[in-house]
């Protein structure tokens, strides 16, 4: 059967389906099937990554996902109704997008749509059916009328579009739900977790390096009820995370600030992060459980069951103590303030506040480059895991200068340093992830009664330490790279004087 | 692509009840099938209320299947296309006159389909003639009712020699019991007899069924007006029973 020919039509606001009706009956014998109504949620994560990139996600009541490629439903798939995360949602192609597009994030559902449709078949006179239809309505904003040939029976199609013609109905492209949605307004903005910040190479930097912290700081307020809601994971990281990079901005332009204000506000911040951290060192095991799992033999199994539910108390504790904190009225004093400060008119100038904060960020981000090139070119097998990691957080600060200054740089060249860096980036991370996760684990170690509980964890202690050192010498190949003579090029080149 | 023919000399013994039905089951059933409606009499095609267009194109049937494409249409049901018959249907013998042209022509022309359909039904009028002769030598399958009394037995015996005296290879023939009522001794003793001196019968059995007569009041296959009833699953017996030899590659139910 080749290809059904279709043709759509957007129908007048007060037409109803008794006017097709009426308009299709002077053809043959109209059938019209009940109305069936139906609700499609919108569901992306928190930050709306699926819909920024371009895609569309939605649930029917029933629990069919369905991922939109082109305007049609390219995946499909039955999902469990308590499915949240993409790894509760059965192994599919579905599920591997997910797993691309959202991460650790959960699911939830960001816009709701009505759809009402009715179908209809007209027949002939021997009450063979000639051509089918379809009423649709989209959340009482727009009705269309789908009209599909059959086979044989072009005559009957053309008359059939002629009809709708006379009743108003204009010829439209076959309904392309994203697109609509994005013109509907029913899909809520996303959320830019890394800027821009809408700043402009050549104004005062005090000023601007105070506007981004205020951004970054309402930012990190916007995860505190999915912190509360225990929602998922990934609110106690990127509250964690938006609070960092805030106190690393801080830092890193210090001079560009009124001298007590970074220190100032940087109090602040540690006594609002609090019991986070604890919680989020918890939430990273229970995340990484079934990968430890797999690393014990089976006799170990049991030690490590008790050790996870020990962990799970231990987070719960974490998670309640944390929500009385961002209860407080104390936490809600610390907020103001810190906005006060943020506000406050300097009493005097501070050295670089008046500076072009373009200037000001090019000679941060290429001094720190250079110094962590000279470090990283003394590095040799005899370097102590110390010094690695001290090179890691230099790493770490001179992402986010990238980060944050993004807007002020031709994205592409950008690009390929960001790359070279997050290479480095990620080899240092794991390093430091299990020389982590070693210090975690013996903690439960030290404070364990059960016998098989601590065999268990020297068990996955010992593994932890077979994979740092492999690692390491992962991390000194990788900081050779990122010394070499063109990378340090490239970086004078985009941010020396005579750069970008 | 298969092409399986309703095939049998003797009028009347439901080569087009089982035509109607096993394309309606094939389509349900995720295959792509159209159903060839040869006799004049346009019987397949009364079922599924298509009527030919007006045109005498039955004179150009056998030059290009795009002349075919042209007259199908389809049915009320997804998957099934229909190819209704037309009268000018009846000089097809004429047009195949030649010997050559009965060996090929139909095969030939059913060919250009095979990118559409996964399968064809052809129902054939009940004769045994240069048409017939063109769908042997074009069916993968030739299923032939055979109602179980002595002249049936007879019939189905003179097909047998027609093919022996051809020399076509009788292992397409596929015949089954129609019309079965179980209640006469005759069809009994006649199936037993039957089954044991001719191998290839189906275990599938069509009984005689008050819902396959009222097909023709209601104008569909059996499975849509009467789909609990045994009729109705007894075509889909006889599918599954030819599901294997009619499979597409790959495809799975
Ligand atoms: N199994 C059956 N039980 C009862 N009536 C049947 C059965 N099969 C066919 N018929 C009826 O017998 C008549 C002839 O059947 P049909 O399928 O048209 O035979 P053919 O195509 O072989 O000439 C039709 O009226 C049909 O409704
Ligand atoms: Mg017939």
């Amino acid at each position: 059967m080749s290809a059904s020919a279709e043709a759509h039509y957007c129908l007048p606001q007060d037409c109803r389906p008794a006017d097709v009706e009426a308009a299709l009956g002077a053809l043959g014998h109209v059938d019209f099937a009940s109305l069936r109504r139906e609700q499609l949620d919108v569901v992306d994560n928190f930050p709306g990554d699926i819909w920024a990139d371009g895609g569309l996600l939605t649930r029917t009541r029933s629990g069919e996902l369905c991922w939109w490629h082109e305007g049609r439903c390219a995946l499909s798939l039955q999902a469990p109704s308590e499915a949240r995360f993409w790894w509760e949602v059965p192994a599919s192609p579905l599920r591997e997008q997910l797993q691309r597009c959202i991460g650790l994030w959960s699911l939830m559902t960001r816009a709701s749509v009505g759809l009402a449709r009715k179908p209809l078949v007209l027949r002939n006179r021997d009450d063979k059916i000639v051509v089918r239809g379809e009423w649709c309505e989209l959340a009482q904003m727009q009705t269309r009328f789908r009209v599909t040939a059959l086979r044989g029976y072009a005559a009957e199609f053309a008359r059939a579009c002629e009809a709708l013609e006379r009743i108003g109905g204009t010829l439209v492209e076959p309904l392309d739900l994203r697109q609509w949605l994005g013109t509907s307004g029913l899909v809520p903005q996303g959320l830019e977790l890394k800027g821009p910040y809408g700043i402009e190479a050549g104004e005062p930097a005090g000023a601007a390096v105070r506007r981004m912290a205020r951004s970054m700081f309402e930012l990190a307020r916007r995860f505190e009820g999915g912190v509360i809601d225990d929602t998922d994971s990934e609110f106690v990281h990127q509250y964690r995370v938006s609070l960092r990079k805030l106190r690393s901005l801080l830092t890193l332009m210090k001079n560009t600030l009124p001298p007590d204000l970074p220190a100032r506000a940087k109090g602040e911040l540690a006594r609002m992060a609090g019991a986070m951290g604890t919680l989020r060192d918890l939430d990273v095991f229970l995340l990484d459980q079934e990968r430890y799992r797999q690393m014990l033999p089976g006799p170990f199994q049991p030690g490590f069951d008790a050790l996870i539910a020990q962990v799970r108390r231990d987070r719960q504790r974490a998670l309640s103590a944390t929500r009385r904190q961002l209860r407080s009225t104390a936490y809600a004093r610390r907020c103001d303030q810190l906005l006060q400060l943020l506000d406050a008119q300097p009493e005097y100038a501070a050295e670089a506040a008046d500076k072009a904060v373009g200037r000001v960020a090019s000679a941060r981000i290429l001094k720190r480059y250079k110094r962590i090139r000279a470090a990283s070119l003394r590095v040799d097998a005899s370097t102590p895991d110390a010094q690695i990691h001290a090179i890691r957080i230099e790493c770490k600060k001179l992402r986010y200068m990238l980060e944050f200054f993004a807007e002020l740089y031709p994205r592409s060249r950008l690009k390929t340093l960001s790359r070279a860096l997050k290479r480095l980036q990620d080899v240092l991370g794991r390093f430091n992830d299990v020389s982590v996760q070693q210090g975690f684990l013996a903690a439960y170690a030290g404070r364990s009664q059960d016998d098989a509980q601590r065999a268990a964890i020297h068990g996955l202690i010992a593994v932890l330490h077979q994979d740092q050192l492999g690692l390491r010498d992962q991390a000194e190949t990788e900081l050779q790279q990122f010394a070499q003579d063109h990378v340090a090029a490239n970086f004078s080149a985009m941010f020396g004087r005579n750069g970008a | 692509m298969k092409v399986v023919a309703c095939y049998s000399m003797k009028g009347g013994v439901g080569k087009t009840a089982t035509a109607v039905n096993l394309s309606y089951w094939a389509a349900a059933q995720g295959l792509k099938t159209l159903l060839i409606d040869l006799d004049a009499q346009g019987a397949s095609s009364f079922y599924f209320r298509v009527k030919p267009g007006r045109k005498r194109w039955g004179k150009r049937f056998f030059q290009a299947y795009e002349t075919l494409l042209e007259q199908i249409r389809a049915s009320d049901y997804e998957g099934l296309d229909v190819l209704p018959a037309h009268l000018s249907f009846r000089n097809f013998d004429a047009l195949l006159a030649s010997l050559e042209k009965r060996k090929s022509r139909l095969r030939r022309i059913l060919k250009g389909l095979r990118r559409e359909y996964d399968l064809i039904v052809l129902d054939c009028p009940p004769s045994i003639s240069h048409l017939s002769e063109a769908v042997f030598n074009a069916a993968d399958l030739i299923l032939v009712p055979v109602i179980p009394t002595t002249l049936s037995q007879r019939t189905f015996e003179q097909l047998l020699a027609f093919f022996a005296d051809k020399g076509y290879a009788d292992d397409a023939v596929v015949p089954f019991f129609s019309m079965v009522q179980r209640q006469k001794a005759l069809h009994k003793t006649t199936m037993l007899h039957m089954r044991q001196r001719h191998k290839g019968f189906l275990q599938a059995v069509i009984p005689f069924a008050r819902d396959i007569e009222n097909m023709g009041e209601h104008r569909a296959p059996v499975a849509v007006f009467a789909a609990r009833k045994p009729a109705s699953k007894a075509y889909l017996a006889l599918f599954d029973e030819l599901w294997p030899r009619v499979r597409p590659k790959g495809k799975k139910r």
